[in-house]
């Protein structure tokens, strides 16, 4: 991604729009630090959590004086405890997500991942969650350091513009498992990838889940790639090269090429909700603003 | 089948050169997709989509070059049926009244046209029309345009029957035709007897059709009144159902009568009314007209018309001492004003006020042959003509000019003369002697052009059998219609297609028209006989131009023309006909290859290109 995309995507105003949501999650993970999000421990919020009888020991101030004058008993109050939350995006870098018609105008998959992965990343920051970043094709390829705060926007910026040079075919499972066998603490993943997978996407994000991570699979596909317009007799090359393929393009085999793509789309999409994750679909054509601002707060993603 | 130019046939060895083509393939474009993923499981699950991705060249090489064989046929401009020496062809299209029903008409001229088109160069081809009789269109000719513009001229005619007169001409004008040589007869329905039949082949156009027609249309003067008519009709109804329709009367295009009438299926209605005498009194050219007013197939049959005479009352002076006889049978005679004077009272003045000036049996005394040089004068018995001396005794009566207008409807038959007056016949008169006997004529017609008529029967009532005979008092009248100028029929109607001979210095027009219509040109006046195929009232204007003209009706009134339900189609050409297509052997093979390229281009090339 250019730098000056970076620059002008993440301007002072969006940045003020972007604090105004944050994550939201579909289970509670207990964090290692105190921060801005709810945790399964009590703790010393403000927000009020529940009572339980007063044991010597316990710090008078936390007495419930008000119970005391009904029932004269003598109880404690308790106060959630506000945990920090491990963010990790995984972004897919495989040839698939660097391939663009040459008929579209909008930016490639791979560029528009990676300015999700920055808004993402900058809204986790704000909550003071801990966010790591990695890159993954055929196998994970890289894996940032946890970042905490506002001001390591910088440094996911400059993760965000190194990526492998050699992008290799897609490999989901190897690639997610590797992910998941590595990780200790639970948290927010979030994949980034078109899931174009040979071997399919199900035991990748498998992968994900069965380790109790909270996924949301964010969904990247060229417009060309959904609605093509190939016409004619022609020798078709998988961009990561996995062979090539004779076909003759005419009105009624790009029919049955879109069902086909449908039925992927709704596949992902079943996929994601039985096994309680998040999904959205997003076209590399589609505004930024309205993907991030929009979209994600519709699939639940952001509130 | 032969070929015009045969050796274009031998283009047929570039054939290989298409092959080549497709033996040359071209790369296919490479186009780099994200995953090849989607379109092997679309190519998977519908492998059809591969078998006919890999059979389209094979057909599209075949589609080629069938095309390519198609063009060069074309090219060779194949004749199917042509012999060396050429070939003869009359066709006689049928356009008598009955094929003017529906599209009948112009299905048989595209069966002309389509054997026309279908002939080779040296093929002849002659085009005769039966419109009521044989009429040429074409002699024989191998100018397919100028046959064309013969066929378009023709219209069906209001006229039946003619077709064995038009079979026999065409044989006889095929008899001396040098190669094979046919006739093609385009009609409705098959001929009822096809001698030479080997020579003959029927092209049927048309379906059978439901139709209600006019039969017959008649007139007569009432017995109890004869200043008025009576008028007849006969209706046919040729369908398998009961029709319902209307029958209006008019005289002059003024309706007289409505009569609203049910007609059984497959029979025939006779109809009466009358004409009232004031009503025929104030008609100006005495035109009636039956109308039907029923949906029906064809036109020409639901109008009849007929033409009644409008001078009532011809002015008749009879001189004689008493004759009950002659008196009785002038009375008899509705249209005849009869005034009767003693002999002795006659002056030659007289003759003038009178359309005919009878004498009895005597002659004025003093006057001869040359004194009735004007006038319309009808001598019975004695005469300046007769020979003086003895009369002979009895003879036999020969009829030797049957068609005389004098004895229309008289049966002479056992006609028995007592005595007779010999007869010098005159010079300087035109003569006819519609009755001889051995001894000389028994009756003589003299006649000079616009001066004078006169009739002298060289018997008398005294001398003859024949007052007693029925025949008696329409012999008279005759006499009198003859010498007032009515050389025709009272009842002027005719069947349309028969033949018109006018009277000396008579003249009709060859073209009917109404009441209303604006005189006829000079050249619109035929004097020569003539056919007259078109419905409707001809006029014969009055030759002294003092009277008003009189009208021949002409109708359609045949039970041939009307009956439609025996036509028969044949079904296999009958489409095309029904499209007017006809086209040459080289034509068809054209447009099947260019329908060729057009379904390759559909399925094969658009395949390729879009």
């Amino acid at each position: 991604m250019p730098a000056a995309d970076a620059i002008d995507l993440f301007g002072g105003n969006y940045l003020a729009r972007l604090e105004r949501v944050r994550l939201q999650l579909r289970r509670i993970f207990s964090g290692a630090r105190r921060a801005e999000r709810r945790s399964r421990r009590t703790g010393s919020s403000l927000e009020f959590a529940d009572h339980r009888n007063y044991t010597p020991g316990d710090d008078p101030r936390r007495i419930d004086w008000g119970i005391y004058g009904r029932l004269e008993r003598l109880m404690v109050k308790l106060y959630e405890e506000e945990d920090d939350l491990d963010v990790t995006i995984l972004i897919d870098t495989s040839a698939s997500m660097t391939w663009r018609s040459a008929d579209t105008a909008g930016p490639s998959k791979l560029t528009l991942a990676r300015q999700l992965a920055a808004a993402l990343a900058y809204l986790s920051l704000h909550n003071l969650d801990r966010v790591r970043v990695g890159y993954f094709d055929s196998t994970l390829r890289q894996e940032s350091t946890p970042y905490r705060g506002k001001s390591a926007f910088h440094d996911v910026l400059r993760v965000l513009r190194t990526t492998p040079d050699m992008p290799g075919p897609t490999n989901l499972a190897a690639s997610l498992a590797r992910f998941g066998r590595s990780q200790n603490r639970r948290g927010l993943v979030l994949v980034l990838s078109d899931g174009l997978d040979p071997d399919g996407f199900e035991l990748g994000l498998a992968a994900v889940t069965g380790r109790h991570f909270s996924m949301h699979f964010l969904h990247i596909m060229d417009p060309s790639e959904c609605d093509p317009t190939l016409r004619g007799d022609l020798r078709l090359q998988d961009c990561e090269g996995l062979g090539e393929l004779d076909v003759t393009a005419n009105p009624a085999l790009l029919t049955a090429y879109r069902t086909e793509i449908s039925n992927f789309r709704a596949s992902i999409k079943s996929w994601c909700a039985r096994h309680d994750s998040g999904y959205s679909f997003i076209l590399a054509d589609m505004p930024f603003d309205d993907v991030v601002l929009r979209m994600f707060r519709q699939d639940g993603l952001v509130r | 089948m032969s070929f015009l130019f045969p050796f274009t046939l031998f283009l047929g060895l570039l054939a290989p050169v298409i092959a080549l083509f497709y033996l040359h393939r071209p790369r296919r474009r490479s186009e780099v997709v994200s995953s090849l993923r989607f379109w092997q499981v679309v190519l998977k699950r519908e492998p059809h989509r591969r078998f006919f991705g890999r059979l389209r060249n094979p057909l599209s090489l075949l589609l080629q070059l069938l095309i390519f064989f198609l063009l060069l046929l074309a090219l060779a401009r194949p004749e199917w049926g042509r012999v060396s020496g050429g070939q003869s062809t009359l066709v006689v299209v049928d356009a008598r009244a009955r094929m003017q029903a529906g599209d009948t008409f112009r299905l048989a001229r595209n069966a002309a046209l389509e054997v026309i088109a279908q002939a080779g160069p040296d093929h002849e081809i002659a085009l005769l029309a039966n419109d009521g009789a044989p009429r040429i269109l074409s002699p024989f000719s191998t100018d397919p345009r100028g046959l064309r513009e013969a066929l378009d001229v023709l219209a069906p005619s209001d006229a039946g029957g003619g077709m064995p007169e038009t079979l026999t001409l065409a044989q006889r004008l095929l008899a001396g035709r040098p190669g094979t040589a046919r006739i093609v007869v385009i009609t409705d329905r098959p001929l009822p007897t096809t001698e030479g039949s080997q020579k003959l082949k029927m092209v049927l156009v048309g379906t059978p059709q439901d139709n209600v027609a006019i039969l017959a249309l008649a007139h007569r003067p009432l017995p109890a009144s004869p200043q008025s008519e009576e008028v007849f009709a006969t209706l046919g109804n040729f369908s398998s159902e009961d029709r319902n329709v209307e029958l209006e009367l008019a005289l002059d295009d003024r309706v007289f009568d409505l009569k609203k009438i049910t007609l059984p299926a497959g029979e025939e209605r006779n109809f009466t009314t009358l004409l009232p005498g004031e009503m025929l009194g104030g008609a100006e050219a005495g035109k009636l007209t039956a109308r039907l007013t029923a949906p029906n197939a064809l036109a020409a049959d639901d109008t009849a018309r007929a033409a009644l005479p409008t001078e009532r009352s011809l002015r008749v002076l009879l001189l004689s001492d008493g004759n009950p006889f002659l008196e009785n049978a002038l009375k008899a005679d509705p249209g005849l004003q009869v005034e009767i004077l003693d002999p002795a009272a006659w002056r030659p003045e007289m003759a003038t006020g009178f359309q005919a000036v009878i004498f009895d049996n005597w002659w004025p005394e003093g006057t001869t042959a040359e004194n009735y040089t004007r006038g319309n004068f009808f001598f019975f018995g004695q005469s300046p003509w007769a020979v003086p001396g003895d009369d002979p005794a009895a003879s036999p009566v020969k009829v030797s000019d049957p068609e005389s207008p004098l004895l229309w409807h008289v049966d002479v038959s056992g006609f028995q003369l007592r005595t007779i007056h010999p007869l010098q016949p005159p010079a300087g008169w035109r003569l006819t002697t519609p009755l001889e006997t051995p001894t000389g004529p028994a009756l003589m017609t003299l006649e000079r052009s616009g001066q004078a008529r006169v009739v002298v029967a060289a018997f008398g009532v005294n001398s003859s059998t024949f007052p007693l005979r029925v025949g008696f008092p329409i012999f008279v009248s005759n006499v009198v219609h003859w010498l007032a100028g009515h050389s025709q029929e009272p009842v002027t109607s005719r069947t349309a297609g028969r033949v018109f001979v006018p009277a000396a210095g008579e003249q009709f027009s060859i073209k009917p028209w109404g009441t209303t219509a604006s005189p006829a040109p000079e050249s619109s006046f035929s004097k020569t006989p003539r056919r007259l195929t078109q419905n409707g009232f001809y006029e014969v204007p009055s030759p002294d131009l003092e009277s008003s003209s009189r009208w021949i009706a002409v109708n359609t009134v045949d039970r041939d023309e009307s009956d439609l339900r025996g036509a028969e189609a044949n079904r296999k050409t009958f489409l095309l006909r029904q499209i007017g297509i006809s086209l040459r052997p080289w034509q068809w093979l054209a447009l099947a290859a260019l329908a060729l390229i057009v379904a390759e281009g559909l399925f094969h090339h658009r395949r390729l290109t879009e």
